[in-house]
């Protein structure tokens, strides 16, 4: 078990490399089977961290600073099973999904003369290009980056892992073959590349001061020279332009819309979620002696902008897509509440920096199944009523109840009200604001949820009407996504009912004093 | 939708600003590089001090395929995904042939016929000597690469006669190769990426054989695939 952290890495790259390598129709198959596989290792990666501790590995057997290791603490431990589960309701979604895609492109049987391949340059030479074989390879190595991040204790390692997971969505995003997605995917990319290169660049810096990678080296080295500022500077504007922080978030809502269903959930709910992780990892773990409560609190205030202006954003849209991806404009905001809470403000040894730190992550994870769970329900919709403006979904609600009772729910969780994940982020947040004095945050957080529930209730309000506009009948939709949608809405409730665990799962390895080291004091 | 339009024509106001905001980040950062140890030697010397455990004499070749063969690894996956993301916006499973294959012209088809064996003989030596002096994979993939290129740029037929199944593979080999290797030693006991140290200076020769074909082939597809006007059938490339 002690190895589950080298094959949650491996299985899905072994199975993405043959999915690729089998093409074709095949290529489901063995996703799904690494997506299961892939899922089982998480859970016991989580099972190992939990019951023995910080996890530490030596690759290839050299020690650091010559070699790289791997680390499990509980931190990775959650995003790890948070993206493990995610990542098993997409995919379960994403089989019929892209089965109906694939259908609709398959030509007939019957040989095509006009085939614009020559039928006879060898074997495969026939092949039809379908979506959904290029998904499965594509999601798999996607997962594997997201597994390499949260697992690496290298900061160059670390940018290796961000161009993989950079190069694996916009990937993703072009499979939607239309223009829109294309412009959107090669916006994200240059945002992306520009958050990549800074980042390296602060790398570069910092090892031509410190004269190691390591993390846990890094920590250790109390870097205070200006070229270890400059390089903070650099790699805290480059992941918060992979974030999608205001106002760097302009290459988020046209990239996460345009995308296919499966692929906008995975993008919304755990890609950006890299960049974060990466982000919190470093400020509070190598640089934590540079922040300085003023820079803290400047992000917090870009954080409170981004929850007002994507949340009204996510109010005008017109169509549910694009509702739902300026949403993740708000709520990616919440997370950086985090940093001004658990930062230098105050007394260093207080409590309310871990509830902060906690609460924000734990916020992390509700918004990852809500997320996931709402983008994957837009994506019904438009497959089943082929649209998603919001003001024509009116009575739509008595077709899909199920779908709407879950956007209700992964709503609920947005706006963080009890007994939603959710609520236990926000409420830690809160607790934490309130404690160390910092009462202008306590403002934003409620503000913030109050506007949550102004788009949920638009789309609840519209879908409930009684004067059903006159559809043409909805195109049939796989029982199996909507179960789906459901159970990603009703994970982001079940751990907001069962938070003791997962918060202690937190506790392990953590930057700060913990609740159960000051007991031990 | 507003993303539909194309890139506006940046105004004066923008490119004084970004020519400022250039200059503010250059004097940064000469500010922080001015500051910085030059004597310092980073890992050169425990690069040095273990180099003899690595299989091979040059230490970026030590670094690149032992120390932290983890990055090179997965280093190969970014180059394969690039490729594969040329392919997705092309919709193929393969690359097309050069449309109409003209006649070289006699000096270009003397030219050819003589770089092409040079190229390959040229890519073969960086690779080996590798082990012991400046080269590698990288650098012998992009050799074989342009003498692919080349062949298709002078009207030969050459990457577009891959089948999808042959594009695949060539551009999988690398990082699968390596995978298998060291999932391989992995299950039977070893450390993950650690070679036998009688067998890691094979070991790197066969990986790096294969990412120097992955590379090639990766670069040419990059390439071919970024070119719409090579064929009519893609349907981005052939927007009305």
């Amino acid at each position: 078990m002690s190895l589950a952290g080298i094959w949650v890495i491996l299985i899905p790259l072994i199975c993405g490399l043959a999915a690729f390598a089998v093409g074709g129709r095949s290529a489901r198959v063995i996703g799904l089977i690494g997506a299961g596989l892939t899922f089982l290792l998480s859970g016991l990666l989580v099972l190992h961290v939990w019951q023995s501790g910080v996890w530490i590995y030596q690759l290839g057997g050299w020690d650091v600073p010559l070699g790289i290791s791997l680390r499990a603490d509980g931190l990775s431990a959650f995003l790890i099973g948070m993206t493990g589960a995610v990542g098993l309701g997409i995919s379960l979604y994403a089989v019929r999904y892209f089965e109906d895609e694939d259908e609709a492109l398959t030509p007939d049987p019957s040989p095509d003369p006009s085939a614009p391949l020559r039928t006879g340059a060898g074997r495969g030479g026939t092949e039809v290009w379908l979506p959904g074989t290029s998904y499965w390879p594509l999601w798999m190595l996607l997962w594997a980056s997201l597994n390499v991040l949260f697992l690496s204790n290298d900061i160059f390692n670390l940018y290796v892992g961000l161009e993989l997971l950079t190069l694996a969505s916009v990937a993703l995003i072009i499979l939607q073959r239309e223009q829109a997605a294309i412009v959107a995917g090669l916006r994200y990319l240059l945002a992306a590349f520009l958050g990549s290169m800074a980042y390296l660049l602060g790398v570069a810096l910092i090892y031509a001061d410190a004269g190691v990678l390591d993390l846990g080296l890094l920590a250790d080295a109390e870097l205070t020279g200006t070229a270890t500022q400059v390089a903070g500077g650099l790699m805290a504007v480059g992941l918060l332009l992979k974030a999608a922080l205001f106002p760097l978030h302009f290459w988020l809502p046209a990239a996460h819309s345009s995308a296919p269903a499966p692929v906008s959930a995975a993008l919304s709910a755990l890609v950006v979620k890299g960049a974060f992780y990466l982000l919190i990892r470093l400020w509070f773990e190598v640089f934590e002696s540079a922040g300085t409560v003023s820079v803290e609190q400047m992000i917090g205030a870009l954080g409170a902008v981004a929850i007002v202006v994507g949340s009204f954003q996510a109010i005008r849209q017109a169509r549910l897509k694009l509702m739902i991806a300026y949403s993740t404009v708000a709520q990616v905001g919440y997370l950086f509440i985090m940093i001004p809470l658990a930062g230098s403000f105050g007394d260093p040894e207080a409590s309310w920096r871990f509830e902060a730190w906690t609460g924000g992550l734990y916020h992390a994870l509700s918004h990852g199944f809500a997320k996931a769970s709402m983008f994957l329900a837009a994506g019904v919709l438009l497959s089943a009523l082929g649209h998603d403006r919001v003001w024509h979904l009116a009575g739509s609600a008595s077709r899909f109840p199920v779908i709407y009772l879950s956007f209700g729910i992964a709503g609920m969780s947005l706006m963080g009200l009890p007994p939603s994940a959710g609520f236990v982020g926000k409420w830690l947040m809160l607790r934490s604001a309130v404690e160390s004095g910092q009462w202008w945050w306590v403002v934003i957080l409620l503000v913030g949820g109050l506007l949550t529930a102004g788009y949920v209730a638009i789309v609840l309000s519209q879908a409930i009407q009684h004067d059903v506009e006159e559809h043409t009948e909805p195109h049939p939709v796989p029982k199996l996504m909507t179960v789906m949608v459901f159970a990603l809405a009703a994970m982001s409730l079940l751990l907001g009912l069962r938070a003791a665990e997962p918060l202690e799962l937190l506790e392990i390895g953590a930057p700060f004093q913990t609740l159960m080291s000051m007991v031990e004091d | 939708m507003e993303n539909r339009d194309p890139i506006p024509d940046s105004g004066p106001i923008v490119r004084v600003l970004s020519i400022i905001l250039g200059l503010a980040l250059f004097g940064i950062l000469a500010t922080a590089v001015l500051e910085l140890d030059v004597e310092a030697t980073g890992l050169t010397d425990t690069v040095m001090e273990r180099i003899g455990e690595s299989g091979v004499d040059h230490p970026p070749t030590a670094v690149l395929l032992n120390f932290r063969a983890y990055d090179t690894w997965l280093e190969v996956a970014v180059l394969l995904l690039a490729a594969w993301g040329a392919l997705v916006l092309r919709q193929a499973t393969r690359l097309p042939e050069q449309p109409a294959a003209r006649s070289p012209g006699p000096v270009l088809d003397w030219l050819v016929r003589m770089l092409i064996p040079l190229a390959i003989v040229t890519g073969v030596y960086l690779l080996w000597r590798g082990t012991d002096a400046p080269g590698g994979a990288f650098q012998a993939g992009g050799v074989i690469g342009a003498a692919l290129l080349l062949l298709r740029l002078s009207g030969y037929r050459s990457i577009g006669l891959f089948s999808a199944a042959w594009l695949r593979g060539s551009l999988l080999a690398g990082f699968a190769g390596f995978m298998a290797i060291a999932t391989l030693l992995f299950i039977t006991g070893w450390t993950f990426l650690e070679y036998p140290p009688a067998w890691a200076g094979l070991i790197i020769v066969i990986v790096e054989l294969l990412i120097t074909w992955s590379v090639a082939v990766s670069f040419v597809a990059l390439f071919v695939a970024a070119r719409p006007d090579d064929s009519a059938s893609g349907p981005v490339g052939g927007e009305r």
